[in-house]
């Protein structure tokens, strides 16, 4: 089965359990056009994407083109996130009400004293993996089976808060790689000037399959396989926002939750969408690629029948496994709490 | 057109064009086949000679990049390493190098022994500018340094799309490596303008196109330009239909990545039409080429030449087909001509035109020989129509004859109706041809009847001409010398002498005295006639005949002469009766005739006739009829002056009178009592009344010569149908019926009685005869009582 198969297969999986969703919560059927007399006046307002436009950020195109941040009452202009442009960091300077950003990323600067809250925890399961050669470059005559077969290994990994994951899984499985800072490409894989390299499985990962390498030549280890299942992507703003606005802060949450459940009954209508963006910014994607990362992202969005978390919401656990991992690594000032960290509506309480 | 004929046509064309149509197909296919095999050839021969000089022309470019950053590299090594003298060097190897848009030396920042950082040399409004940068942080993270970096080796980029240069450029970076470490990485910005110019200037054929894949697989070149620069190889593959077509489209890829030259066939993604790609890779840089041509379009030439190839066997077999409708029409059309001709033939139109001969193949000849047949046709046919027209002219002259035949013998029967006594039938059934068989009567005076028959030999018209001269001779002849044997010997001479045939006629002829019944006849080489006697026996009248008529003059004929009584049968006949032959050949013969008459002698003549007849025709059987069967047969009831005694009985009544004129009461008394006792008519006895006055009168009138009283005596028979009366008297004799015939017996002197008296009882008494008895008149006197067909008295 191609990969595009098993991709939608996955996706037709969730939007049954989509539609069951949706029966209970009785939406309005897809076709609807933004309809309901929209308020007399809409609040502009803002959000900055986590990168380039791309899949990952589905729910959002989808929220905004079917209206539904309008029928909330709020403008919403959608920014491009980017080398050039940190979301928090356009937070923070007041920017942007509104952000996507990592959760680790997003703790770490808590810890460091900046007020945000997360709104809503999107991104429920870790996407990290590692990538491999199964004939290390480095020692062409050994094969790379598993995980531990890296210790010593050169391997490519991201800076910052995104080498975490990596780092709490070298610490599970007790090994020391040669880490190699990886930037925007994987070049430096391509070329056989790294074992192993860090990818998001919905991303960089079905990159390198459509840039000729071979599934046969390499072998990839989900860190969520190994341990590792830190939530990533949140919807964040600042504290003060919330406490000033929560209606509008709760209204832009159920809206974009609305988009990414509409992204995932819709998703070609969605990739139209999203390739309309991509196209815009001349970027170098293109629709089957969209088309992976759109159905790996919803896998990690929304919640198979045995996943442990719910629909844009965080647990008490991961937040505190996401914290121990963070101080690990890092110092931080001050140990924000589940609480102060996030919004009620954020909040996953157990039954 | 009728339809058989179109199928001749039609058929011969459809053979001919059809085997000459599948040979033609047979032969363009093998031709069509091997020069497709041919073309492909060409073809694949020619886009791979085009691959490899594309890919090379290509190699060199990058090649002569690659060696002006090396060779700047190694400048670099060798000189100062400060701001100044690098920026020199950029800008010389800029000048130096004009396909080069931009250069960089970039130190790395474990390095701290140099003055700068970053020197970056682009051109800008034609000339050369170079800019220090120092953010490493930014611009270290990018693949120009970081790969060369880590890789340790020069590495060429990904292509990219550089907006200060406007232009997709990929950027070669060298590193500089001393004691181990990567000291300094040098780069060289390349445009691909010269790319697209090279890849637009090949000659390739209209349909045909250039992929250029970077070592990721994207397009730089591809006919498609939202494809360049965005998809990969795999990329496409993926929005392939089946899962056989992104297999083998990955394939291709996976192959041309590695770098390996190859040609193949496969499934364009565009529009899954079989294309055929012939790929090469650039080894300076690891891109792959391929030059794309669609199948359609290898084969087009093939195509090409093969349409043409069936114009051509097309506007052959149309000629093909005229040459062959005209052949097949020079064959159907004189034959269908002669189908015609034929029709006309049957009507009977002999005159009728055939096709001219215009060759002497099968169909010329087909048509003499039906020439030929014309001609024996129309010759048989008027030798038939004048051979018919003489066979019926025979058949009309027959005929003719047959009429004259039927025309000379007397036909009406009875044939003296005023003769009571005399019943005669006679009849002649021809044979098929015309006989010649006659016969004929005629009463030659009011007491002898002439009888003849005939038989002529030979048939046809001479025979029955030879008759009708015959039986009038004999007729004519007989009522002058009324001798038979006399007629035959005169008519005989007189036929002969005219006769140069050899026919002749065998003749029977007769003449009966009907008072006395004497016949007296000759035969001249005839059937012997039969006498039915009343008695009951036959008597076959055997003579010595002479020979047959108008044989040789000067034959002899004799007359002899039989007695006939009263109601005996003289039949005539000829061979014809007796000579009848059944199928088995048995003829009827005169024994079963004498025996047949025999035993119907007491039949009136007409129905005995003809009972003979049809004994003849019954013993025939169905076998044809030879010759005529002539029968004539007659009987006279009774001959009043018949000599021979018949014993006579005693009278029914008598009358005595005296010669007294007053006894004439009683006489008509005594008429008139017996009258009506017996049922006379009255116009009978009226008559008979009459006579008997006349003759009492008459006798007592002049038989006696004194004054005596002497007795007349009348005696009464009923005899049948006859009275006999006789009157005797002891006058003086007196024969009243030698007052008709001269005869010399009238010497005794005799008052002439009244003529008249004389004359009514002979007319009105059936019979009168006399005899002198001693001295007794006796006068005998027959009445008939009853006349079938008419009363003499009415």
């Amino acid at each position: 089965m191609s990969p595009l198969h098993a991709l939608l297969s996955r996706a037709s999986l969730a939007c049954c359990g989509l539609a069951l969703a949706l029966t209970l919560r009785a939406e309005a059927p897809a076709t609807q056009p933004p309809a309901d007399t929209p308020p007399a006046e809409l609040k502009p307002t803002s959000l900055v994407l986590l990168w380039h436009h791309q899949a990952q950020f589905a729910g959002y195109y989808m929220a905004l083109e079917r209206g539904f941040y309008r029928r909330e009452g709020l403008d919403v202009t959608l920014r491009r996130g980017g080398p050039d442009v940190r979301p928090a960091d356009e937070l923070a300077r007041g920017r942007t009400e509104f952000c996507v950003a990592m959760l680790a990323s997003a703790l770490e600067r808590r810890a460091n004293g900046r007020p945000l809250v997360l709104l809503s925890q999107i991104v429920n399961r870790s996407n990290f993996s590692l990538v491999a050669w199964k004939r290390p470059p480095s020692e062409p005559s050994t094969t790379i089976k598993q995980l531990s077969d890296l210790d010593g290994h050169p391997v490519s990994i991201w800076e910052a808060d995104l080498r975490l994951p990596y780092l709490a899984c070298f610490d599970v499985q007790k090994i020391e790689p040669d880490i190699i800072p990886q930037y925007y490409a994987l070049s430096l894989f391509f070329h056989h000037g790294v074992d192993a390299c860090a990818v998001m499985r919905y991303n960089e990962y079905h990159r390198l399959i459509q840039h000729g390498v071979h599934p046969d030549d390499i072998v990839i280890f989900n860190l969520w396989e190994h341990g590792v299942t830190l939530p990533e992507d949140g919807l964040y703003t600042l504290e003060r926002t919330w406490q000033e606005q929560p209606e509008k802060c709760a209204a832009f949450v159920k809206a974009s939750l609305e988009g990414w459940r509409y992204a995932r009954a819709h998703p070609e209508e969605t990739l139209d969408v999203v390739m309309r963006y991509v196209e815009q910014d001349n970027l170098p994607t293109n629709r089957p690629h969209m088309r992976w990362m759109l159905g790996e992202i919803l896998d990690s969005i929304f919640p198979a029948e045995n996943s442990p978390w719910s629909l844009g919401k965080l647990s008490p656990q991961a937040f505190a496994e996401t914290l121990k991992l963070i101080k690990r690594h890092s110092s931080l000032p001050i140990e924000p709490t589940f609480e102060e960290f996030t919004t009620p509506e954020a909040r996953h309480v157990a039954p | 057109m009728s339809h058989r004929e179109t199928s001749l046509v039609w058929r011969l064309t459809a053979l001919i064009l059809g085997g000459a149509g599948l040979v033609l197909l047979a032969i363009l296919a093998f031709s069509h086949f091997a020069q497709r095999r041919l073309i492909l050839e060409q073809q694949l021969a020619r886009s791979d000679a085009l691959a490899l000089a594309a890919a090379n022309h290509i190699d060199a470019e990058i090649s002569r990049a690659e060696v002006a950053v090396r060779s700047t590299a190694t400048a670099w090594a060798l000189g100062p390493n400060n701001r100044a003298s690098v920026t020199a060097l950029i800008e010389a190897t800029l000048q130096a190098q004009p396909q080069l848009f931009g250069m960089a030396v970039a130190i790395p920042t474990t390095e701290t022994s140099t003055d700068y950082r970053t020197l970056y040399g682009l051109r800008r409004n034609g000339a050369v500018q170079v800019t220090e940068r120092n953010r490493p942080e930014l611009d270290y993270i990018e693949d120009w340094f970081y790969l060369p970096y880590y890789l340790r080796r020069p590495v060429w980029s990904e292509p990219y799309y550089d907006p200060v240069a406007q232009a997709r450029m990929i950027t070669y970076a060298v590193p500089i490596l001393q004691e181990g470490r990567v000291v300094a990485v040098i780069t060289g910005d390349l445009p691909l303008a010269w790319l697209r110019q090279l890849i637009q200037h090949l000659p390739l054929d209209k349909g045909s196109s250039v992929v250029l894949l970077s070592t990721q697989g994207i397009f730089i070149n591809h006919p498609d330009p939202k494809v360049e620069m965005r998809e990969t190889v795999f990329s496409l593959a993926e929005t392939l239909a089946t899962p056989e077509a992104v297999a083998e489209l990955k394939s291709l890829g996976w192959s041309m990545l590695r770098n390996e030259p190859g040609q193949r066939f496969y499934s364009r993604p565009l529009d899954g039409a079989r294309a055929y790609i012939n790929h090469r890779p650039v080894p300076s840089i690891g891109w792959a080429m391929g030059v794309i041509v669609p199948e359609d379009q290898m084969l087009a030439a093939s195509r090409r030449q093969t349409e043409i190839n069936l114009i051509v066997g097309a506007t052959g077999l149309v000629l093909l087909l005229i040459a062959a409708l005209i052949v097949a029409y020079s064959l159907a059309s004189p034959l269908r001509r002669l189908a015609v001709a034929a029709n006309q033939l049957a009507t009977g139109q002999f005159d009728t035109p055939l096709p001219p001969v215009r060759r002497r193949d099968e169909v010329g000849r087909l048509t003499e020989s039906f020439a030929a047949m014309r001609t024996e046709l129309r010759d048989y046919i008027a030798r038939l129509t004048s051979t018919t027209a003489a066979k019926e002219k025979i058949a009309s002259e027959l005929a003719i004859a047959h009429q004259i035949q039927l025309g000379i013998v007397p036909k009406l029967f009875p044939p003296f109706p005023q003769r009571q006594d005399l019943d005669l039938f006679a009849c002649l059934e021809p044979a098929r041809e015309v006989g010649g068989d006659l016969y004929d009567f005629a009463l030659l005076d009011p007491d002898h009847l002439y009888v003849a028959i005939g038989d002529v030999s030979g048939k046809g018209v001479p025979a029955s001409l030879l008759m009708a001269v015959g039986k009038t001779l004999l007729k004519s002849t007989i009522q002058a010398v009324r001798d038979p044997a006399r007629a035959l010997v005169m008519v005989n001479n007189e036929l002969s002498e005219h006769n140069d045939t050899c026919m002749f006629i065998t003749a029977f002829c007769g003449v009966l005295n009907l008072r006395t019944g004497d016949l007296t006849y000759a035969n001249a080489g005839h059937n012997p006639p039969l006498i039915l006697r009343a008695s009951g026996s036959v008597d076959i009248l055997r003579s010595k005949p002479g020979p047959a008529l108008a044989a040789m003059p000067g034959s002899r004929y004799i007359s002899q002469a039989v007695r006939l009584s009263g109601s005996d049968v003289l039949l005539l006949y000829t061979d014809g009766v007796t000579e009848a032959m059944n199928p088995a050949n048995v003829m009827f013969d005169e024994p079963r005739l004498v025996d047949l008459a025999g035993r119907e002698r007491t039949q009136r003549m007409k129905p005995l006739v003809e009972k003979i007849v049809a004994a003849v025709h019954t013993h025939a059987d169905g076998a044809e009829q030879s010759d005529d069967i002539t029968l004539l047969a007659m009987r006279v009831v009774n001959y009043p002056d018949a000599q021979s005694v018949t014993p006579t009985r005693a009278p029914d009544a008598e009358l005595a009178l005296k010669n007294r004129r007053e006894d004439l009461t009683h006489l008509v008394g005594w008429l008139e009592t017996i009258g009506e006792r017996s049922g006379w008519p009255a116009p009978f006895v009226i008559n008979l009344n009459l006579a008997l006055e006349e003759w009492f009168v008459n006798v007592v009138s002049y038989a006696f010569t004194d004054s005596a009283e002497h007795p007349i005596l009348f005696r009464l028979w009923h005899e049948g149908e006859l009275l006999r009366l006789e009157i005797e008297d002891d006058g003086r004799p007196f024969d009243p019926t030698a007052q008709a015939l001269a005869d010399t017996t009238a010497g005794i002197d005799q008052r002439k009685i009244g003529g008249l008296g004389i004359h009514f009882i002979r007319r009105t008494m059936a019979g009168m005869t006399y005899r002198r008895q001693g001295d007794r008149n006796i006068l005998t006197l027959t009445a008939r009582l009853s006349a079938p067909d008419s009363h003499p008295l009415s």
